[in-house]
């Protein structure tokens, strides 16, 4: 098991290096420099591009990017914040992203399990009716018609609660966009654990348990949720990441300043540094998302085994 | 079962209850007289040295003050000199600063603004390097000593001709007399900065309100990277002009991106200043709150010569387009038709008329010579038809207007394509000063009150110059208004800049479509901001409310 973990860790770190080294030799094919104001003449560009190594070899840089990482340094941003540090510029917007994230992939999975849950129950009645078009209806529709509908009716129409995000009422004014974000996982895991559910349900095992005495609570906690769970664990670690990362439309719609409005800025202002940070980060998350769900597996269901079979 | 049921409405109630922690008037919880302001996008930081763009200048025009103050009238006032004594031959100016004047910061006093501060801001602000790709040009358009040198030879900013003899008196020495300098000098990123406390602050210095000392007529209480509000206070030992004017005790500025959700907001009764845009300048046009003005920006399509060098073509393309339609079909927002370079109420002819009475219009829509310029462009280029590149952004709006420009085009003009070419926003520019585009929609917006902040722009070589277009009549006339034997001559200087316009227009390089305006929802109640046509847009030093 230990060794396996290890392997796995060392595979991550590979990829992580590799996706770096893709980064920067995508980012040395943007056109332009970071550096476009009308008024610079060529000579002055060339002294701001030398003041901030650009003026070096690409594999140069590449190299030298990776030791100051090593070392906590991300380097600083050229336009966003001219010299600030990028590790300091991603904390500011990542924790708003991550909380929105976070909390909108608990809401999500909490509404998604408990509506795949009823379905399977009530399979065939109009609760499993009812539950099926809701999560058809998540899948189907964008955030942002969410968004817009929360946004004009609970904060406007109702005026219930906030259309815009403050940092001054950073509960309540982040509920809105939790919702709007918690649509899409809510409809894909109430799918994933109806499907799967019911698929239990009907299994020999489950017939033969149910035979044996069992009682329905047991049956349902024991034997048929854990086993229904794993596919949702399965979806659930890409998705957190997904949501961490920032969805640029609910952020814009509600103001929240996280990290799906820097990487955009970044991006157009070719502040190379941050599109680095953040793209590095947005890596670490997924690879690291993907391990734990891994691992994970060997937990819930034993008859996975993370270390692989032994040869007959 | 039950037991996830139960947790599901223990969540349920979680949310309500924070649901009912969510006060929306007044969301600030601010006492006092407060005016909230709805602003697309807020500054990543105050530092006077870095600030380029709007949202940061309009902020530092609050928190910081400067040796002058533009106010209501658009005169310019002494703000944080006593005195300022002229020499003789106009070529230095002596400026008292008094003893009275202080930083202030956290509610406290700071250290004493001293004539050194000035000195060190002025070195920021032209140094390309320190002050990144915000290098400050006003210097060099005013004349100060030095600056064009350090701008176009990379001198060493340090010989600026600003300087500190004592910590009361600072000297300012020009190359050559501009009547409106003093207007160019107030811009803020000339405000005094101690040099202390900057290299204290290092790369964090006006990243927060911790890292900022406030000179100007409100303080920065509440500024944060990554927040979603800016909150001032009125500053209550402010000693510069228009001291005490404003009865509103604290200002806000909230970020509201989407310009529905801004309305809604307004509407809530969550903000009392609202930015118009589009159609919904229409449906406000008649409202009481309704404000509207014009300013010193010009949006227009540029056309690289280098590509495009046949003058007939250009023409024929300056005359095709009915600018009115595009304002009142397309724009919906309150621009008005541009028929030249030098925007309307900007300046005078010399004489005490606008600028603009007194010259000829350009441009105007006539199908009957744009064809006729054609005709003569095909004839020069030996061709039937011709493609054109036109860059264009990916948003919504500047798609619609390059659709709309493109169908305008290739009815008008058959055997003219045009092809729309899509980039990212901010991406646009890369192409555009690479010179890698065929033509594409610029706004240039003056940072003084002065027909060469839009005609020095297309003096041969500047780097502003994106057409690559030149004339040497033309780099004549702008040389003798800016440093030569014009510049101080009032009369003979707007003639000549009018006469400047003529030829640059004539040369097409540029197609003016619109000048700006900007439609904003005021509340009734708010009165006393200064709306200024260029530099900075909002002064908020005699806001009552």
């Amino acid at each position: 098991m230990w060794k396996y973990i290890a392997k796995r860790i060392l595979i991550a770190l590979g990829t992580l290096f590799f996706i770096l080294f893709v980064l920067f030799i995508l980012l040395s094919f943007m056109p332009g420099s970071p550096f476009n104001q009308l008024t610079l003449t060529a000579e002055q560009i060339a002294v701001l591009e030398a003041k901030y190594g650009l003026d070096k070899p690409l594999m140069i840089r590449f190299f030298i990017y990776v030791k100051n990482m090593l070392q906590g340094d991300f380097g600083v941003s050229y336009n966003i914040i001219a010299d600030y540090p990028v590790i300091d510029l991603i904390g500011a917007k990542f924790w708003i992203s991550a909380k929105l994230g976070l909390t909108a992939t608990v809401v999500g999975t909490v509404l998604g399990l408990f509506l795949g849950l009823v379905a399977s129950i009530k399979h065939n009645t109009w609760l499993d009716t009812g539950t099926t078009f809701l999560s058809v209806l998540g899948v189907s529709l964008p955030g942002y018609v969410f968004a817009l509908a929360l946004s004009y009716f609970i904060g406007f129409k109702m005026n219930l609660l906030p259309i815009v995000y403050s940092t001054k009422h950073p509960v309540s004014s982040l509920i809105l966009p939790v919702l709007s974000m918690s649509m899409g996982p809510m409809a894909q895991i109430a799918r994933y654990t109806r499907t799967e559910m019911l698929d239990v349900l009907g299994s020999d095992y489950m017939l033969l348990a149910r035979t044996k005495g069992l009682s329905n609570r047991i049956l349902f906690i024991r034997h048929a949720l854990k086993n229904g769970l794993t596919p949702v664990i399965t979806v659930l670690g890409p998705m957190l990441v997904s949501l961490m990362s920032g969805s640029m439309v609910v952020e814009q719609i509600f103001s929240v300043p996280g990290m799906g409005s820097l990487l955009v800025s970044a991006v157009q202002t070719n502040d190379y540094n941050v599109v680095l940070g953040v793209s590095f980060l947005y890596s670490l998350m997924f690879i690291v998302s993907m391990l734990v769900v891994d691992l994970l597996y060997g937990v819930i269901d034993p008859r996975i085994s993370v270390s692989g079979g032994k040869k007959e | 079962m039950k037991k996830h049921i139960a947790c599901i409405l223990s969540a349920a109630m979680l949310l309500g209850l924070l649901a009912s922690c969510g006060g929306t008037k007044n969301p600030q919880g601010e006492s006092g007289k407060t005016v909230t302001i709805a602003k697309s996008i807020l500054p990543a930081h105050v530092d006077p040295a870095y600030a380029g763009s709007a949202d940061c200048s309009e902020i530092i025009n609050m928190n910081a003050a400067g040796l002058y103050y533009v106010d209501g009238d658009n005169k310019v006032q002494l703000d944080l000199a006593s005195a300022a004594v002229e020499s003789e031959d106009h070529m230095s100016i002596t400026y008292t600063i008094g003893e009275h004047y202080f930083y202030y910061a956290d509610g406290s006093q700071g250290p004493r603004i001293t004539a050194y501060d000035f000195e060190y801001a002025a070195r920021r602000a032209i140094d390309p390097i320190a002050s990144n790709d915000n290098q400050d040009t006003r210097m060099m358009n005013a004349g100060v000593k030095n600056a064009r040198a350090i701008h176009d030879e990379g001198m060493d900013p340090k010989e600026i001709g600003v300087h500190a003899t004592d910590e009361n008196t600072l000297v300012i020495e020009f190359e050559v007399y501009i009547p409106y300098r003093d207007e160019l000098l107030s811009g803020r990123n000339l405000a005094p900065q101690n040099q202390a406390f900057v290299e204290e602050c290092g790369a964090k210095y006006g990243t927060s309100a911790d890292t900022v000392l406030n000179s100007g007529a409100w303080l920065l209480t509440d500024f944060a990277v990554g927040s979603t509000s800016i909150t001032l206070k009125t500053n209550p030992n402010f000693k510069g002009y228009d001291a005490g004017k404003a009865n509103v005790d604290t200002v806000t500025f909230v970020q509201i991106q989407d310009s529905q959700q801004a309305l809604l907001a307004y509407q809530n009764g969550d903000v009392d200043i609202v930015s118009l845009s589009g159609e919904q300048v229409v449906t406000y046009a008649d409202d009481p709150a309704f404000v509207k003005f014009g300013q010193a920006a010009v949006t227009y399509l540029a056309v690289n010569c280098d590509e495009y060098s046949n003058d007939n073509l250009r023409r024929a393309l300056s005359c095709a387009l009915d600018k009115t339609a595009l304002c009142d079909e397309v724009l919906l927002d309150g621009s008005i038709p541009a028929y030249f370079m030098v925007p309307y109420n900007l300046t005078t002819d010399g004489k005490g008329n606008d600028f603009r009475d007194t010259t000829k219009s350009y441009g105007q829509l006539d199908l009957a010579k744009a064809q006729s310029y054609w005709e003569a462009a095909k004839a020069e280029m030996g061709i039937d038809s011709v493609t054109l590149d036109f860059l264009i952004t990916s948003d919504e709006n500047a798609y619609t207007v390059g659709a709309w420009i493109q169908d305008q085009f290739q009815n008008a003009l058959p055997g003219i394509n045009i092809n729309l070419v899509t980039v990212p926003y901010e991406s646009k520019m890369n192409y555009v000063m690479a010179g890698d585009y065929g033509f594409s929609v610029v706004t240039w917006g003056a940072d003084y009150a002065d027909p060469t902040a839009f005609l020095s722009c297309y003096v041969t070589g500047y780097p502003i110059n994106v057409s690559h277009w030149s004339n040497a009549e033309y780099d004549q006339i702008l040389s003798d208004c800016t440093v030569g034997s014009m510049a101080s001559d009032l009369t003979a200087r707007g003639a000549a800049l009018q006469r400047a316009e003529e030829i640059f227009m004539d040369g097409a390089s540029v197609i003016p479509l619109y000048q700006t305006s900007t439609c904003l929802l005021v509340r009734t109640n708010i009165s006393g901001i200064n709306y200024h046509l260029c530099g900075n847009t909002y002064d908020y030093r005699s806001m009552t409310a």
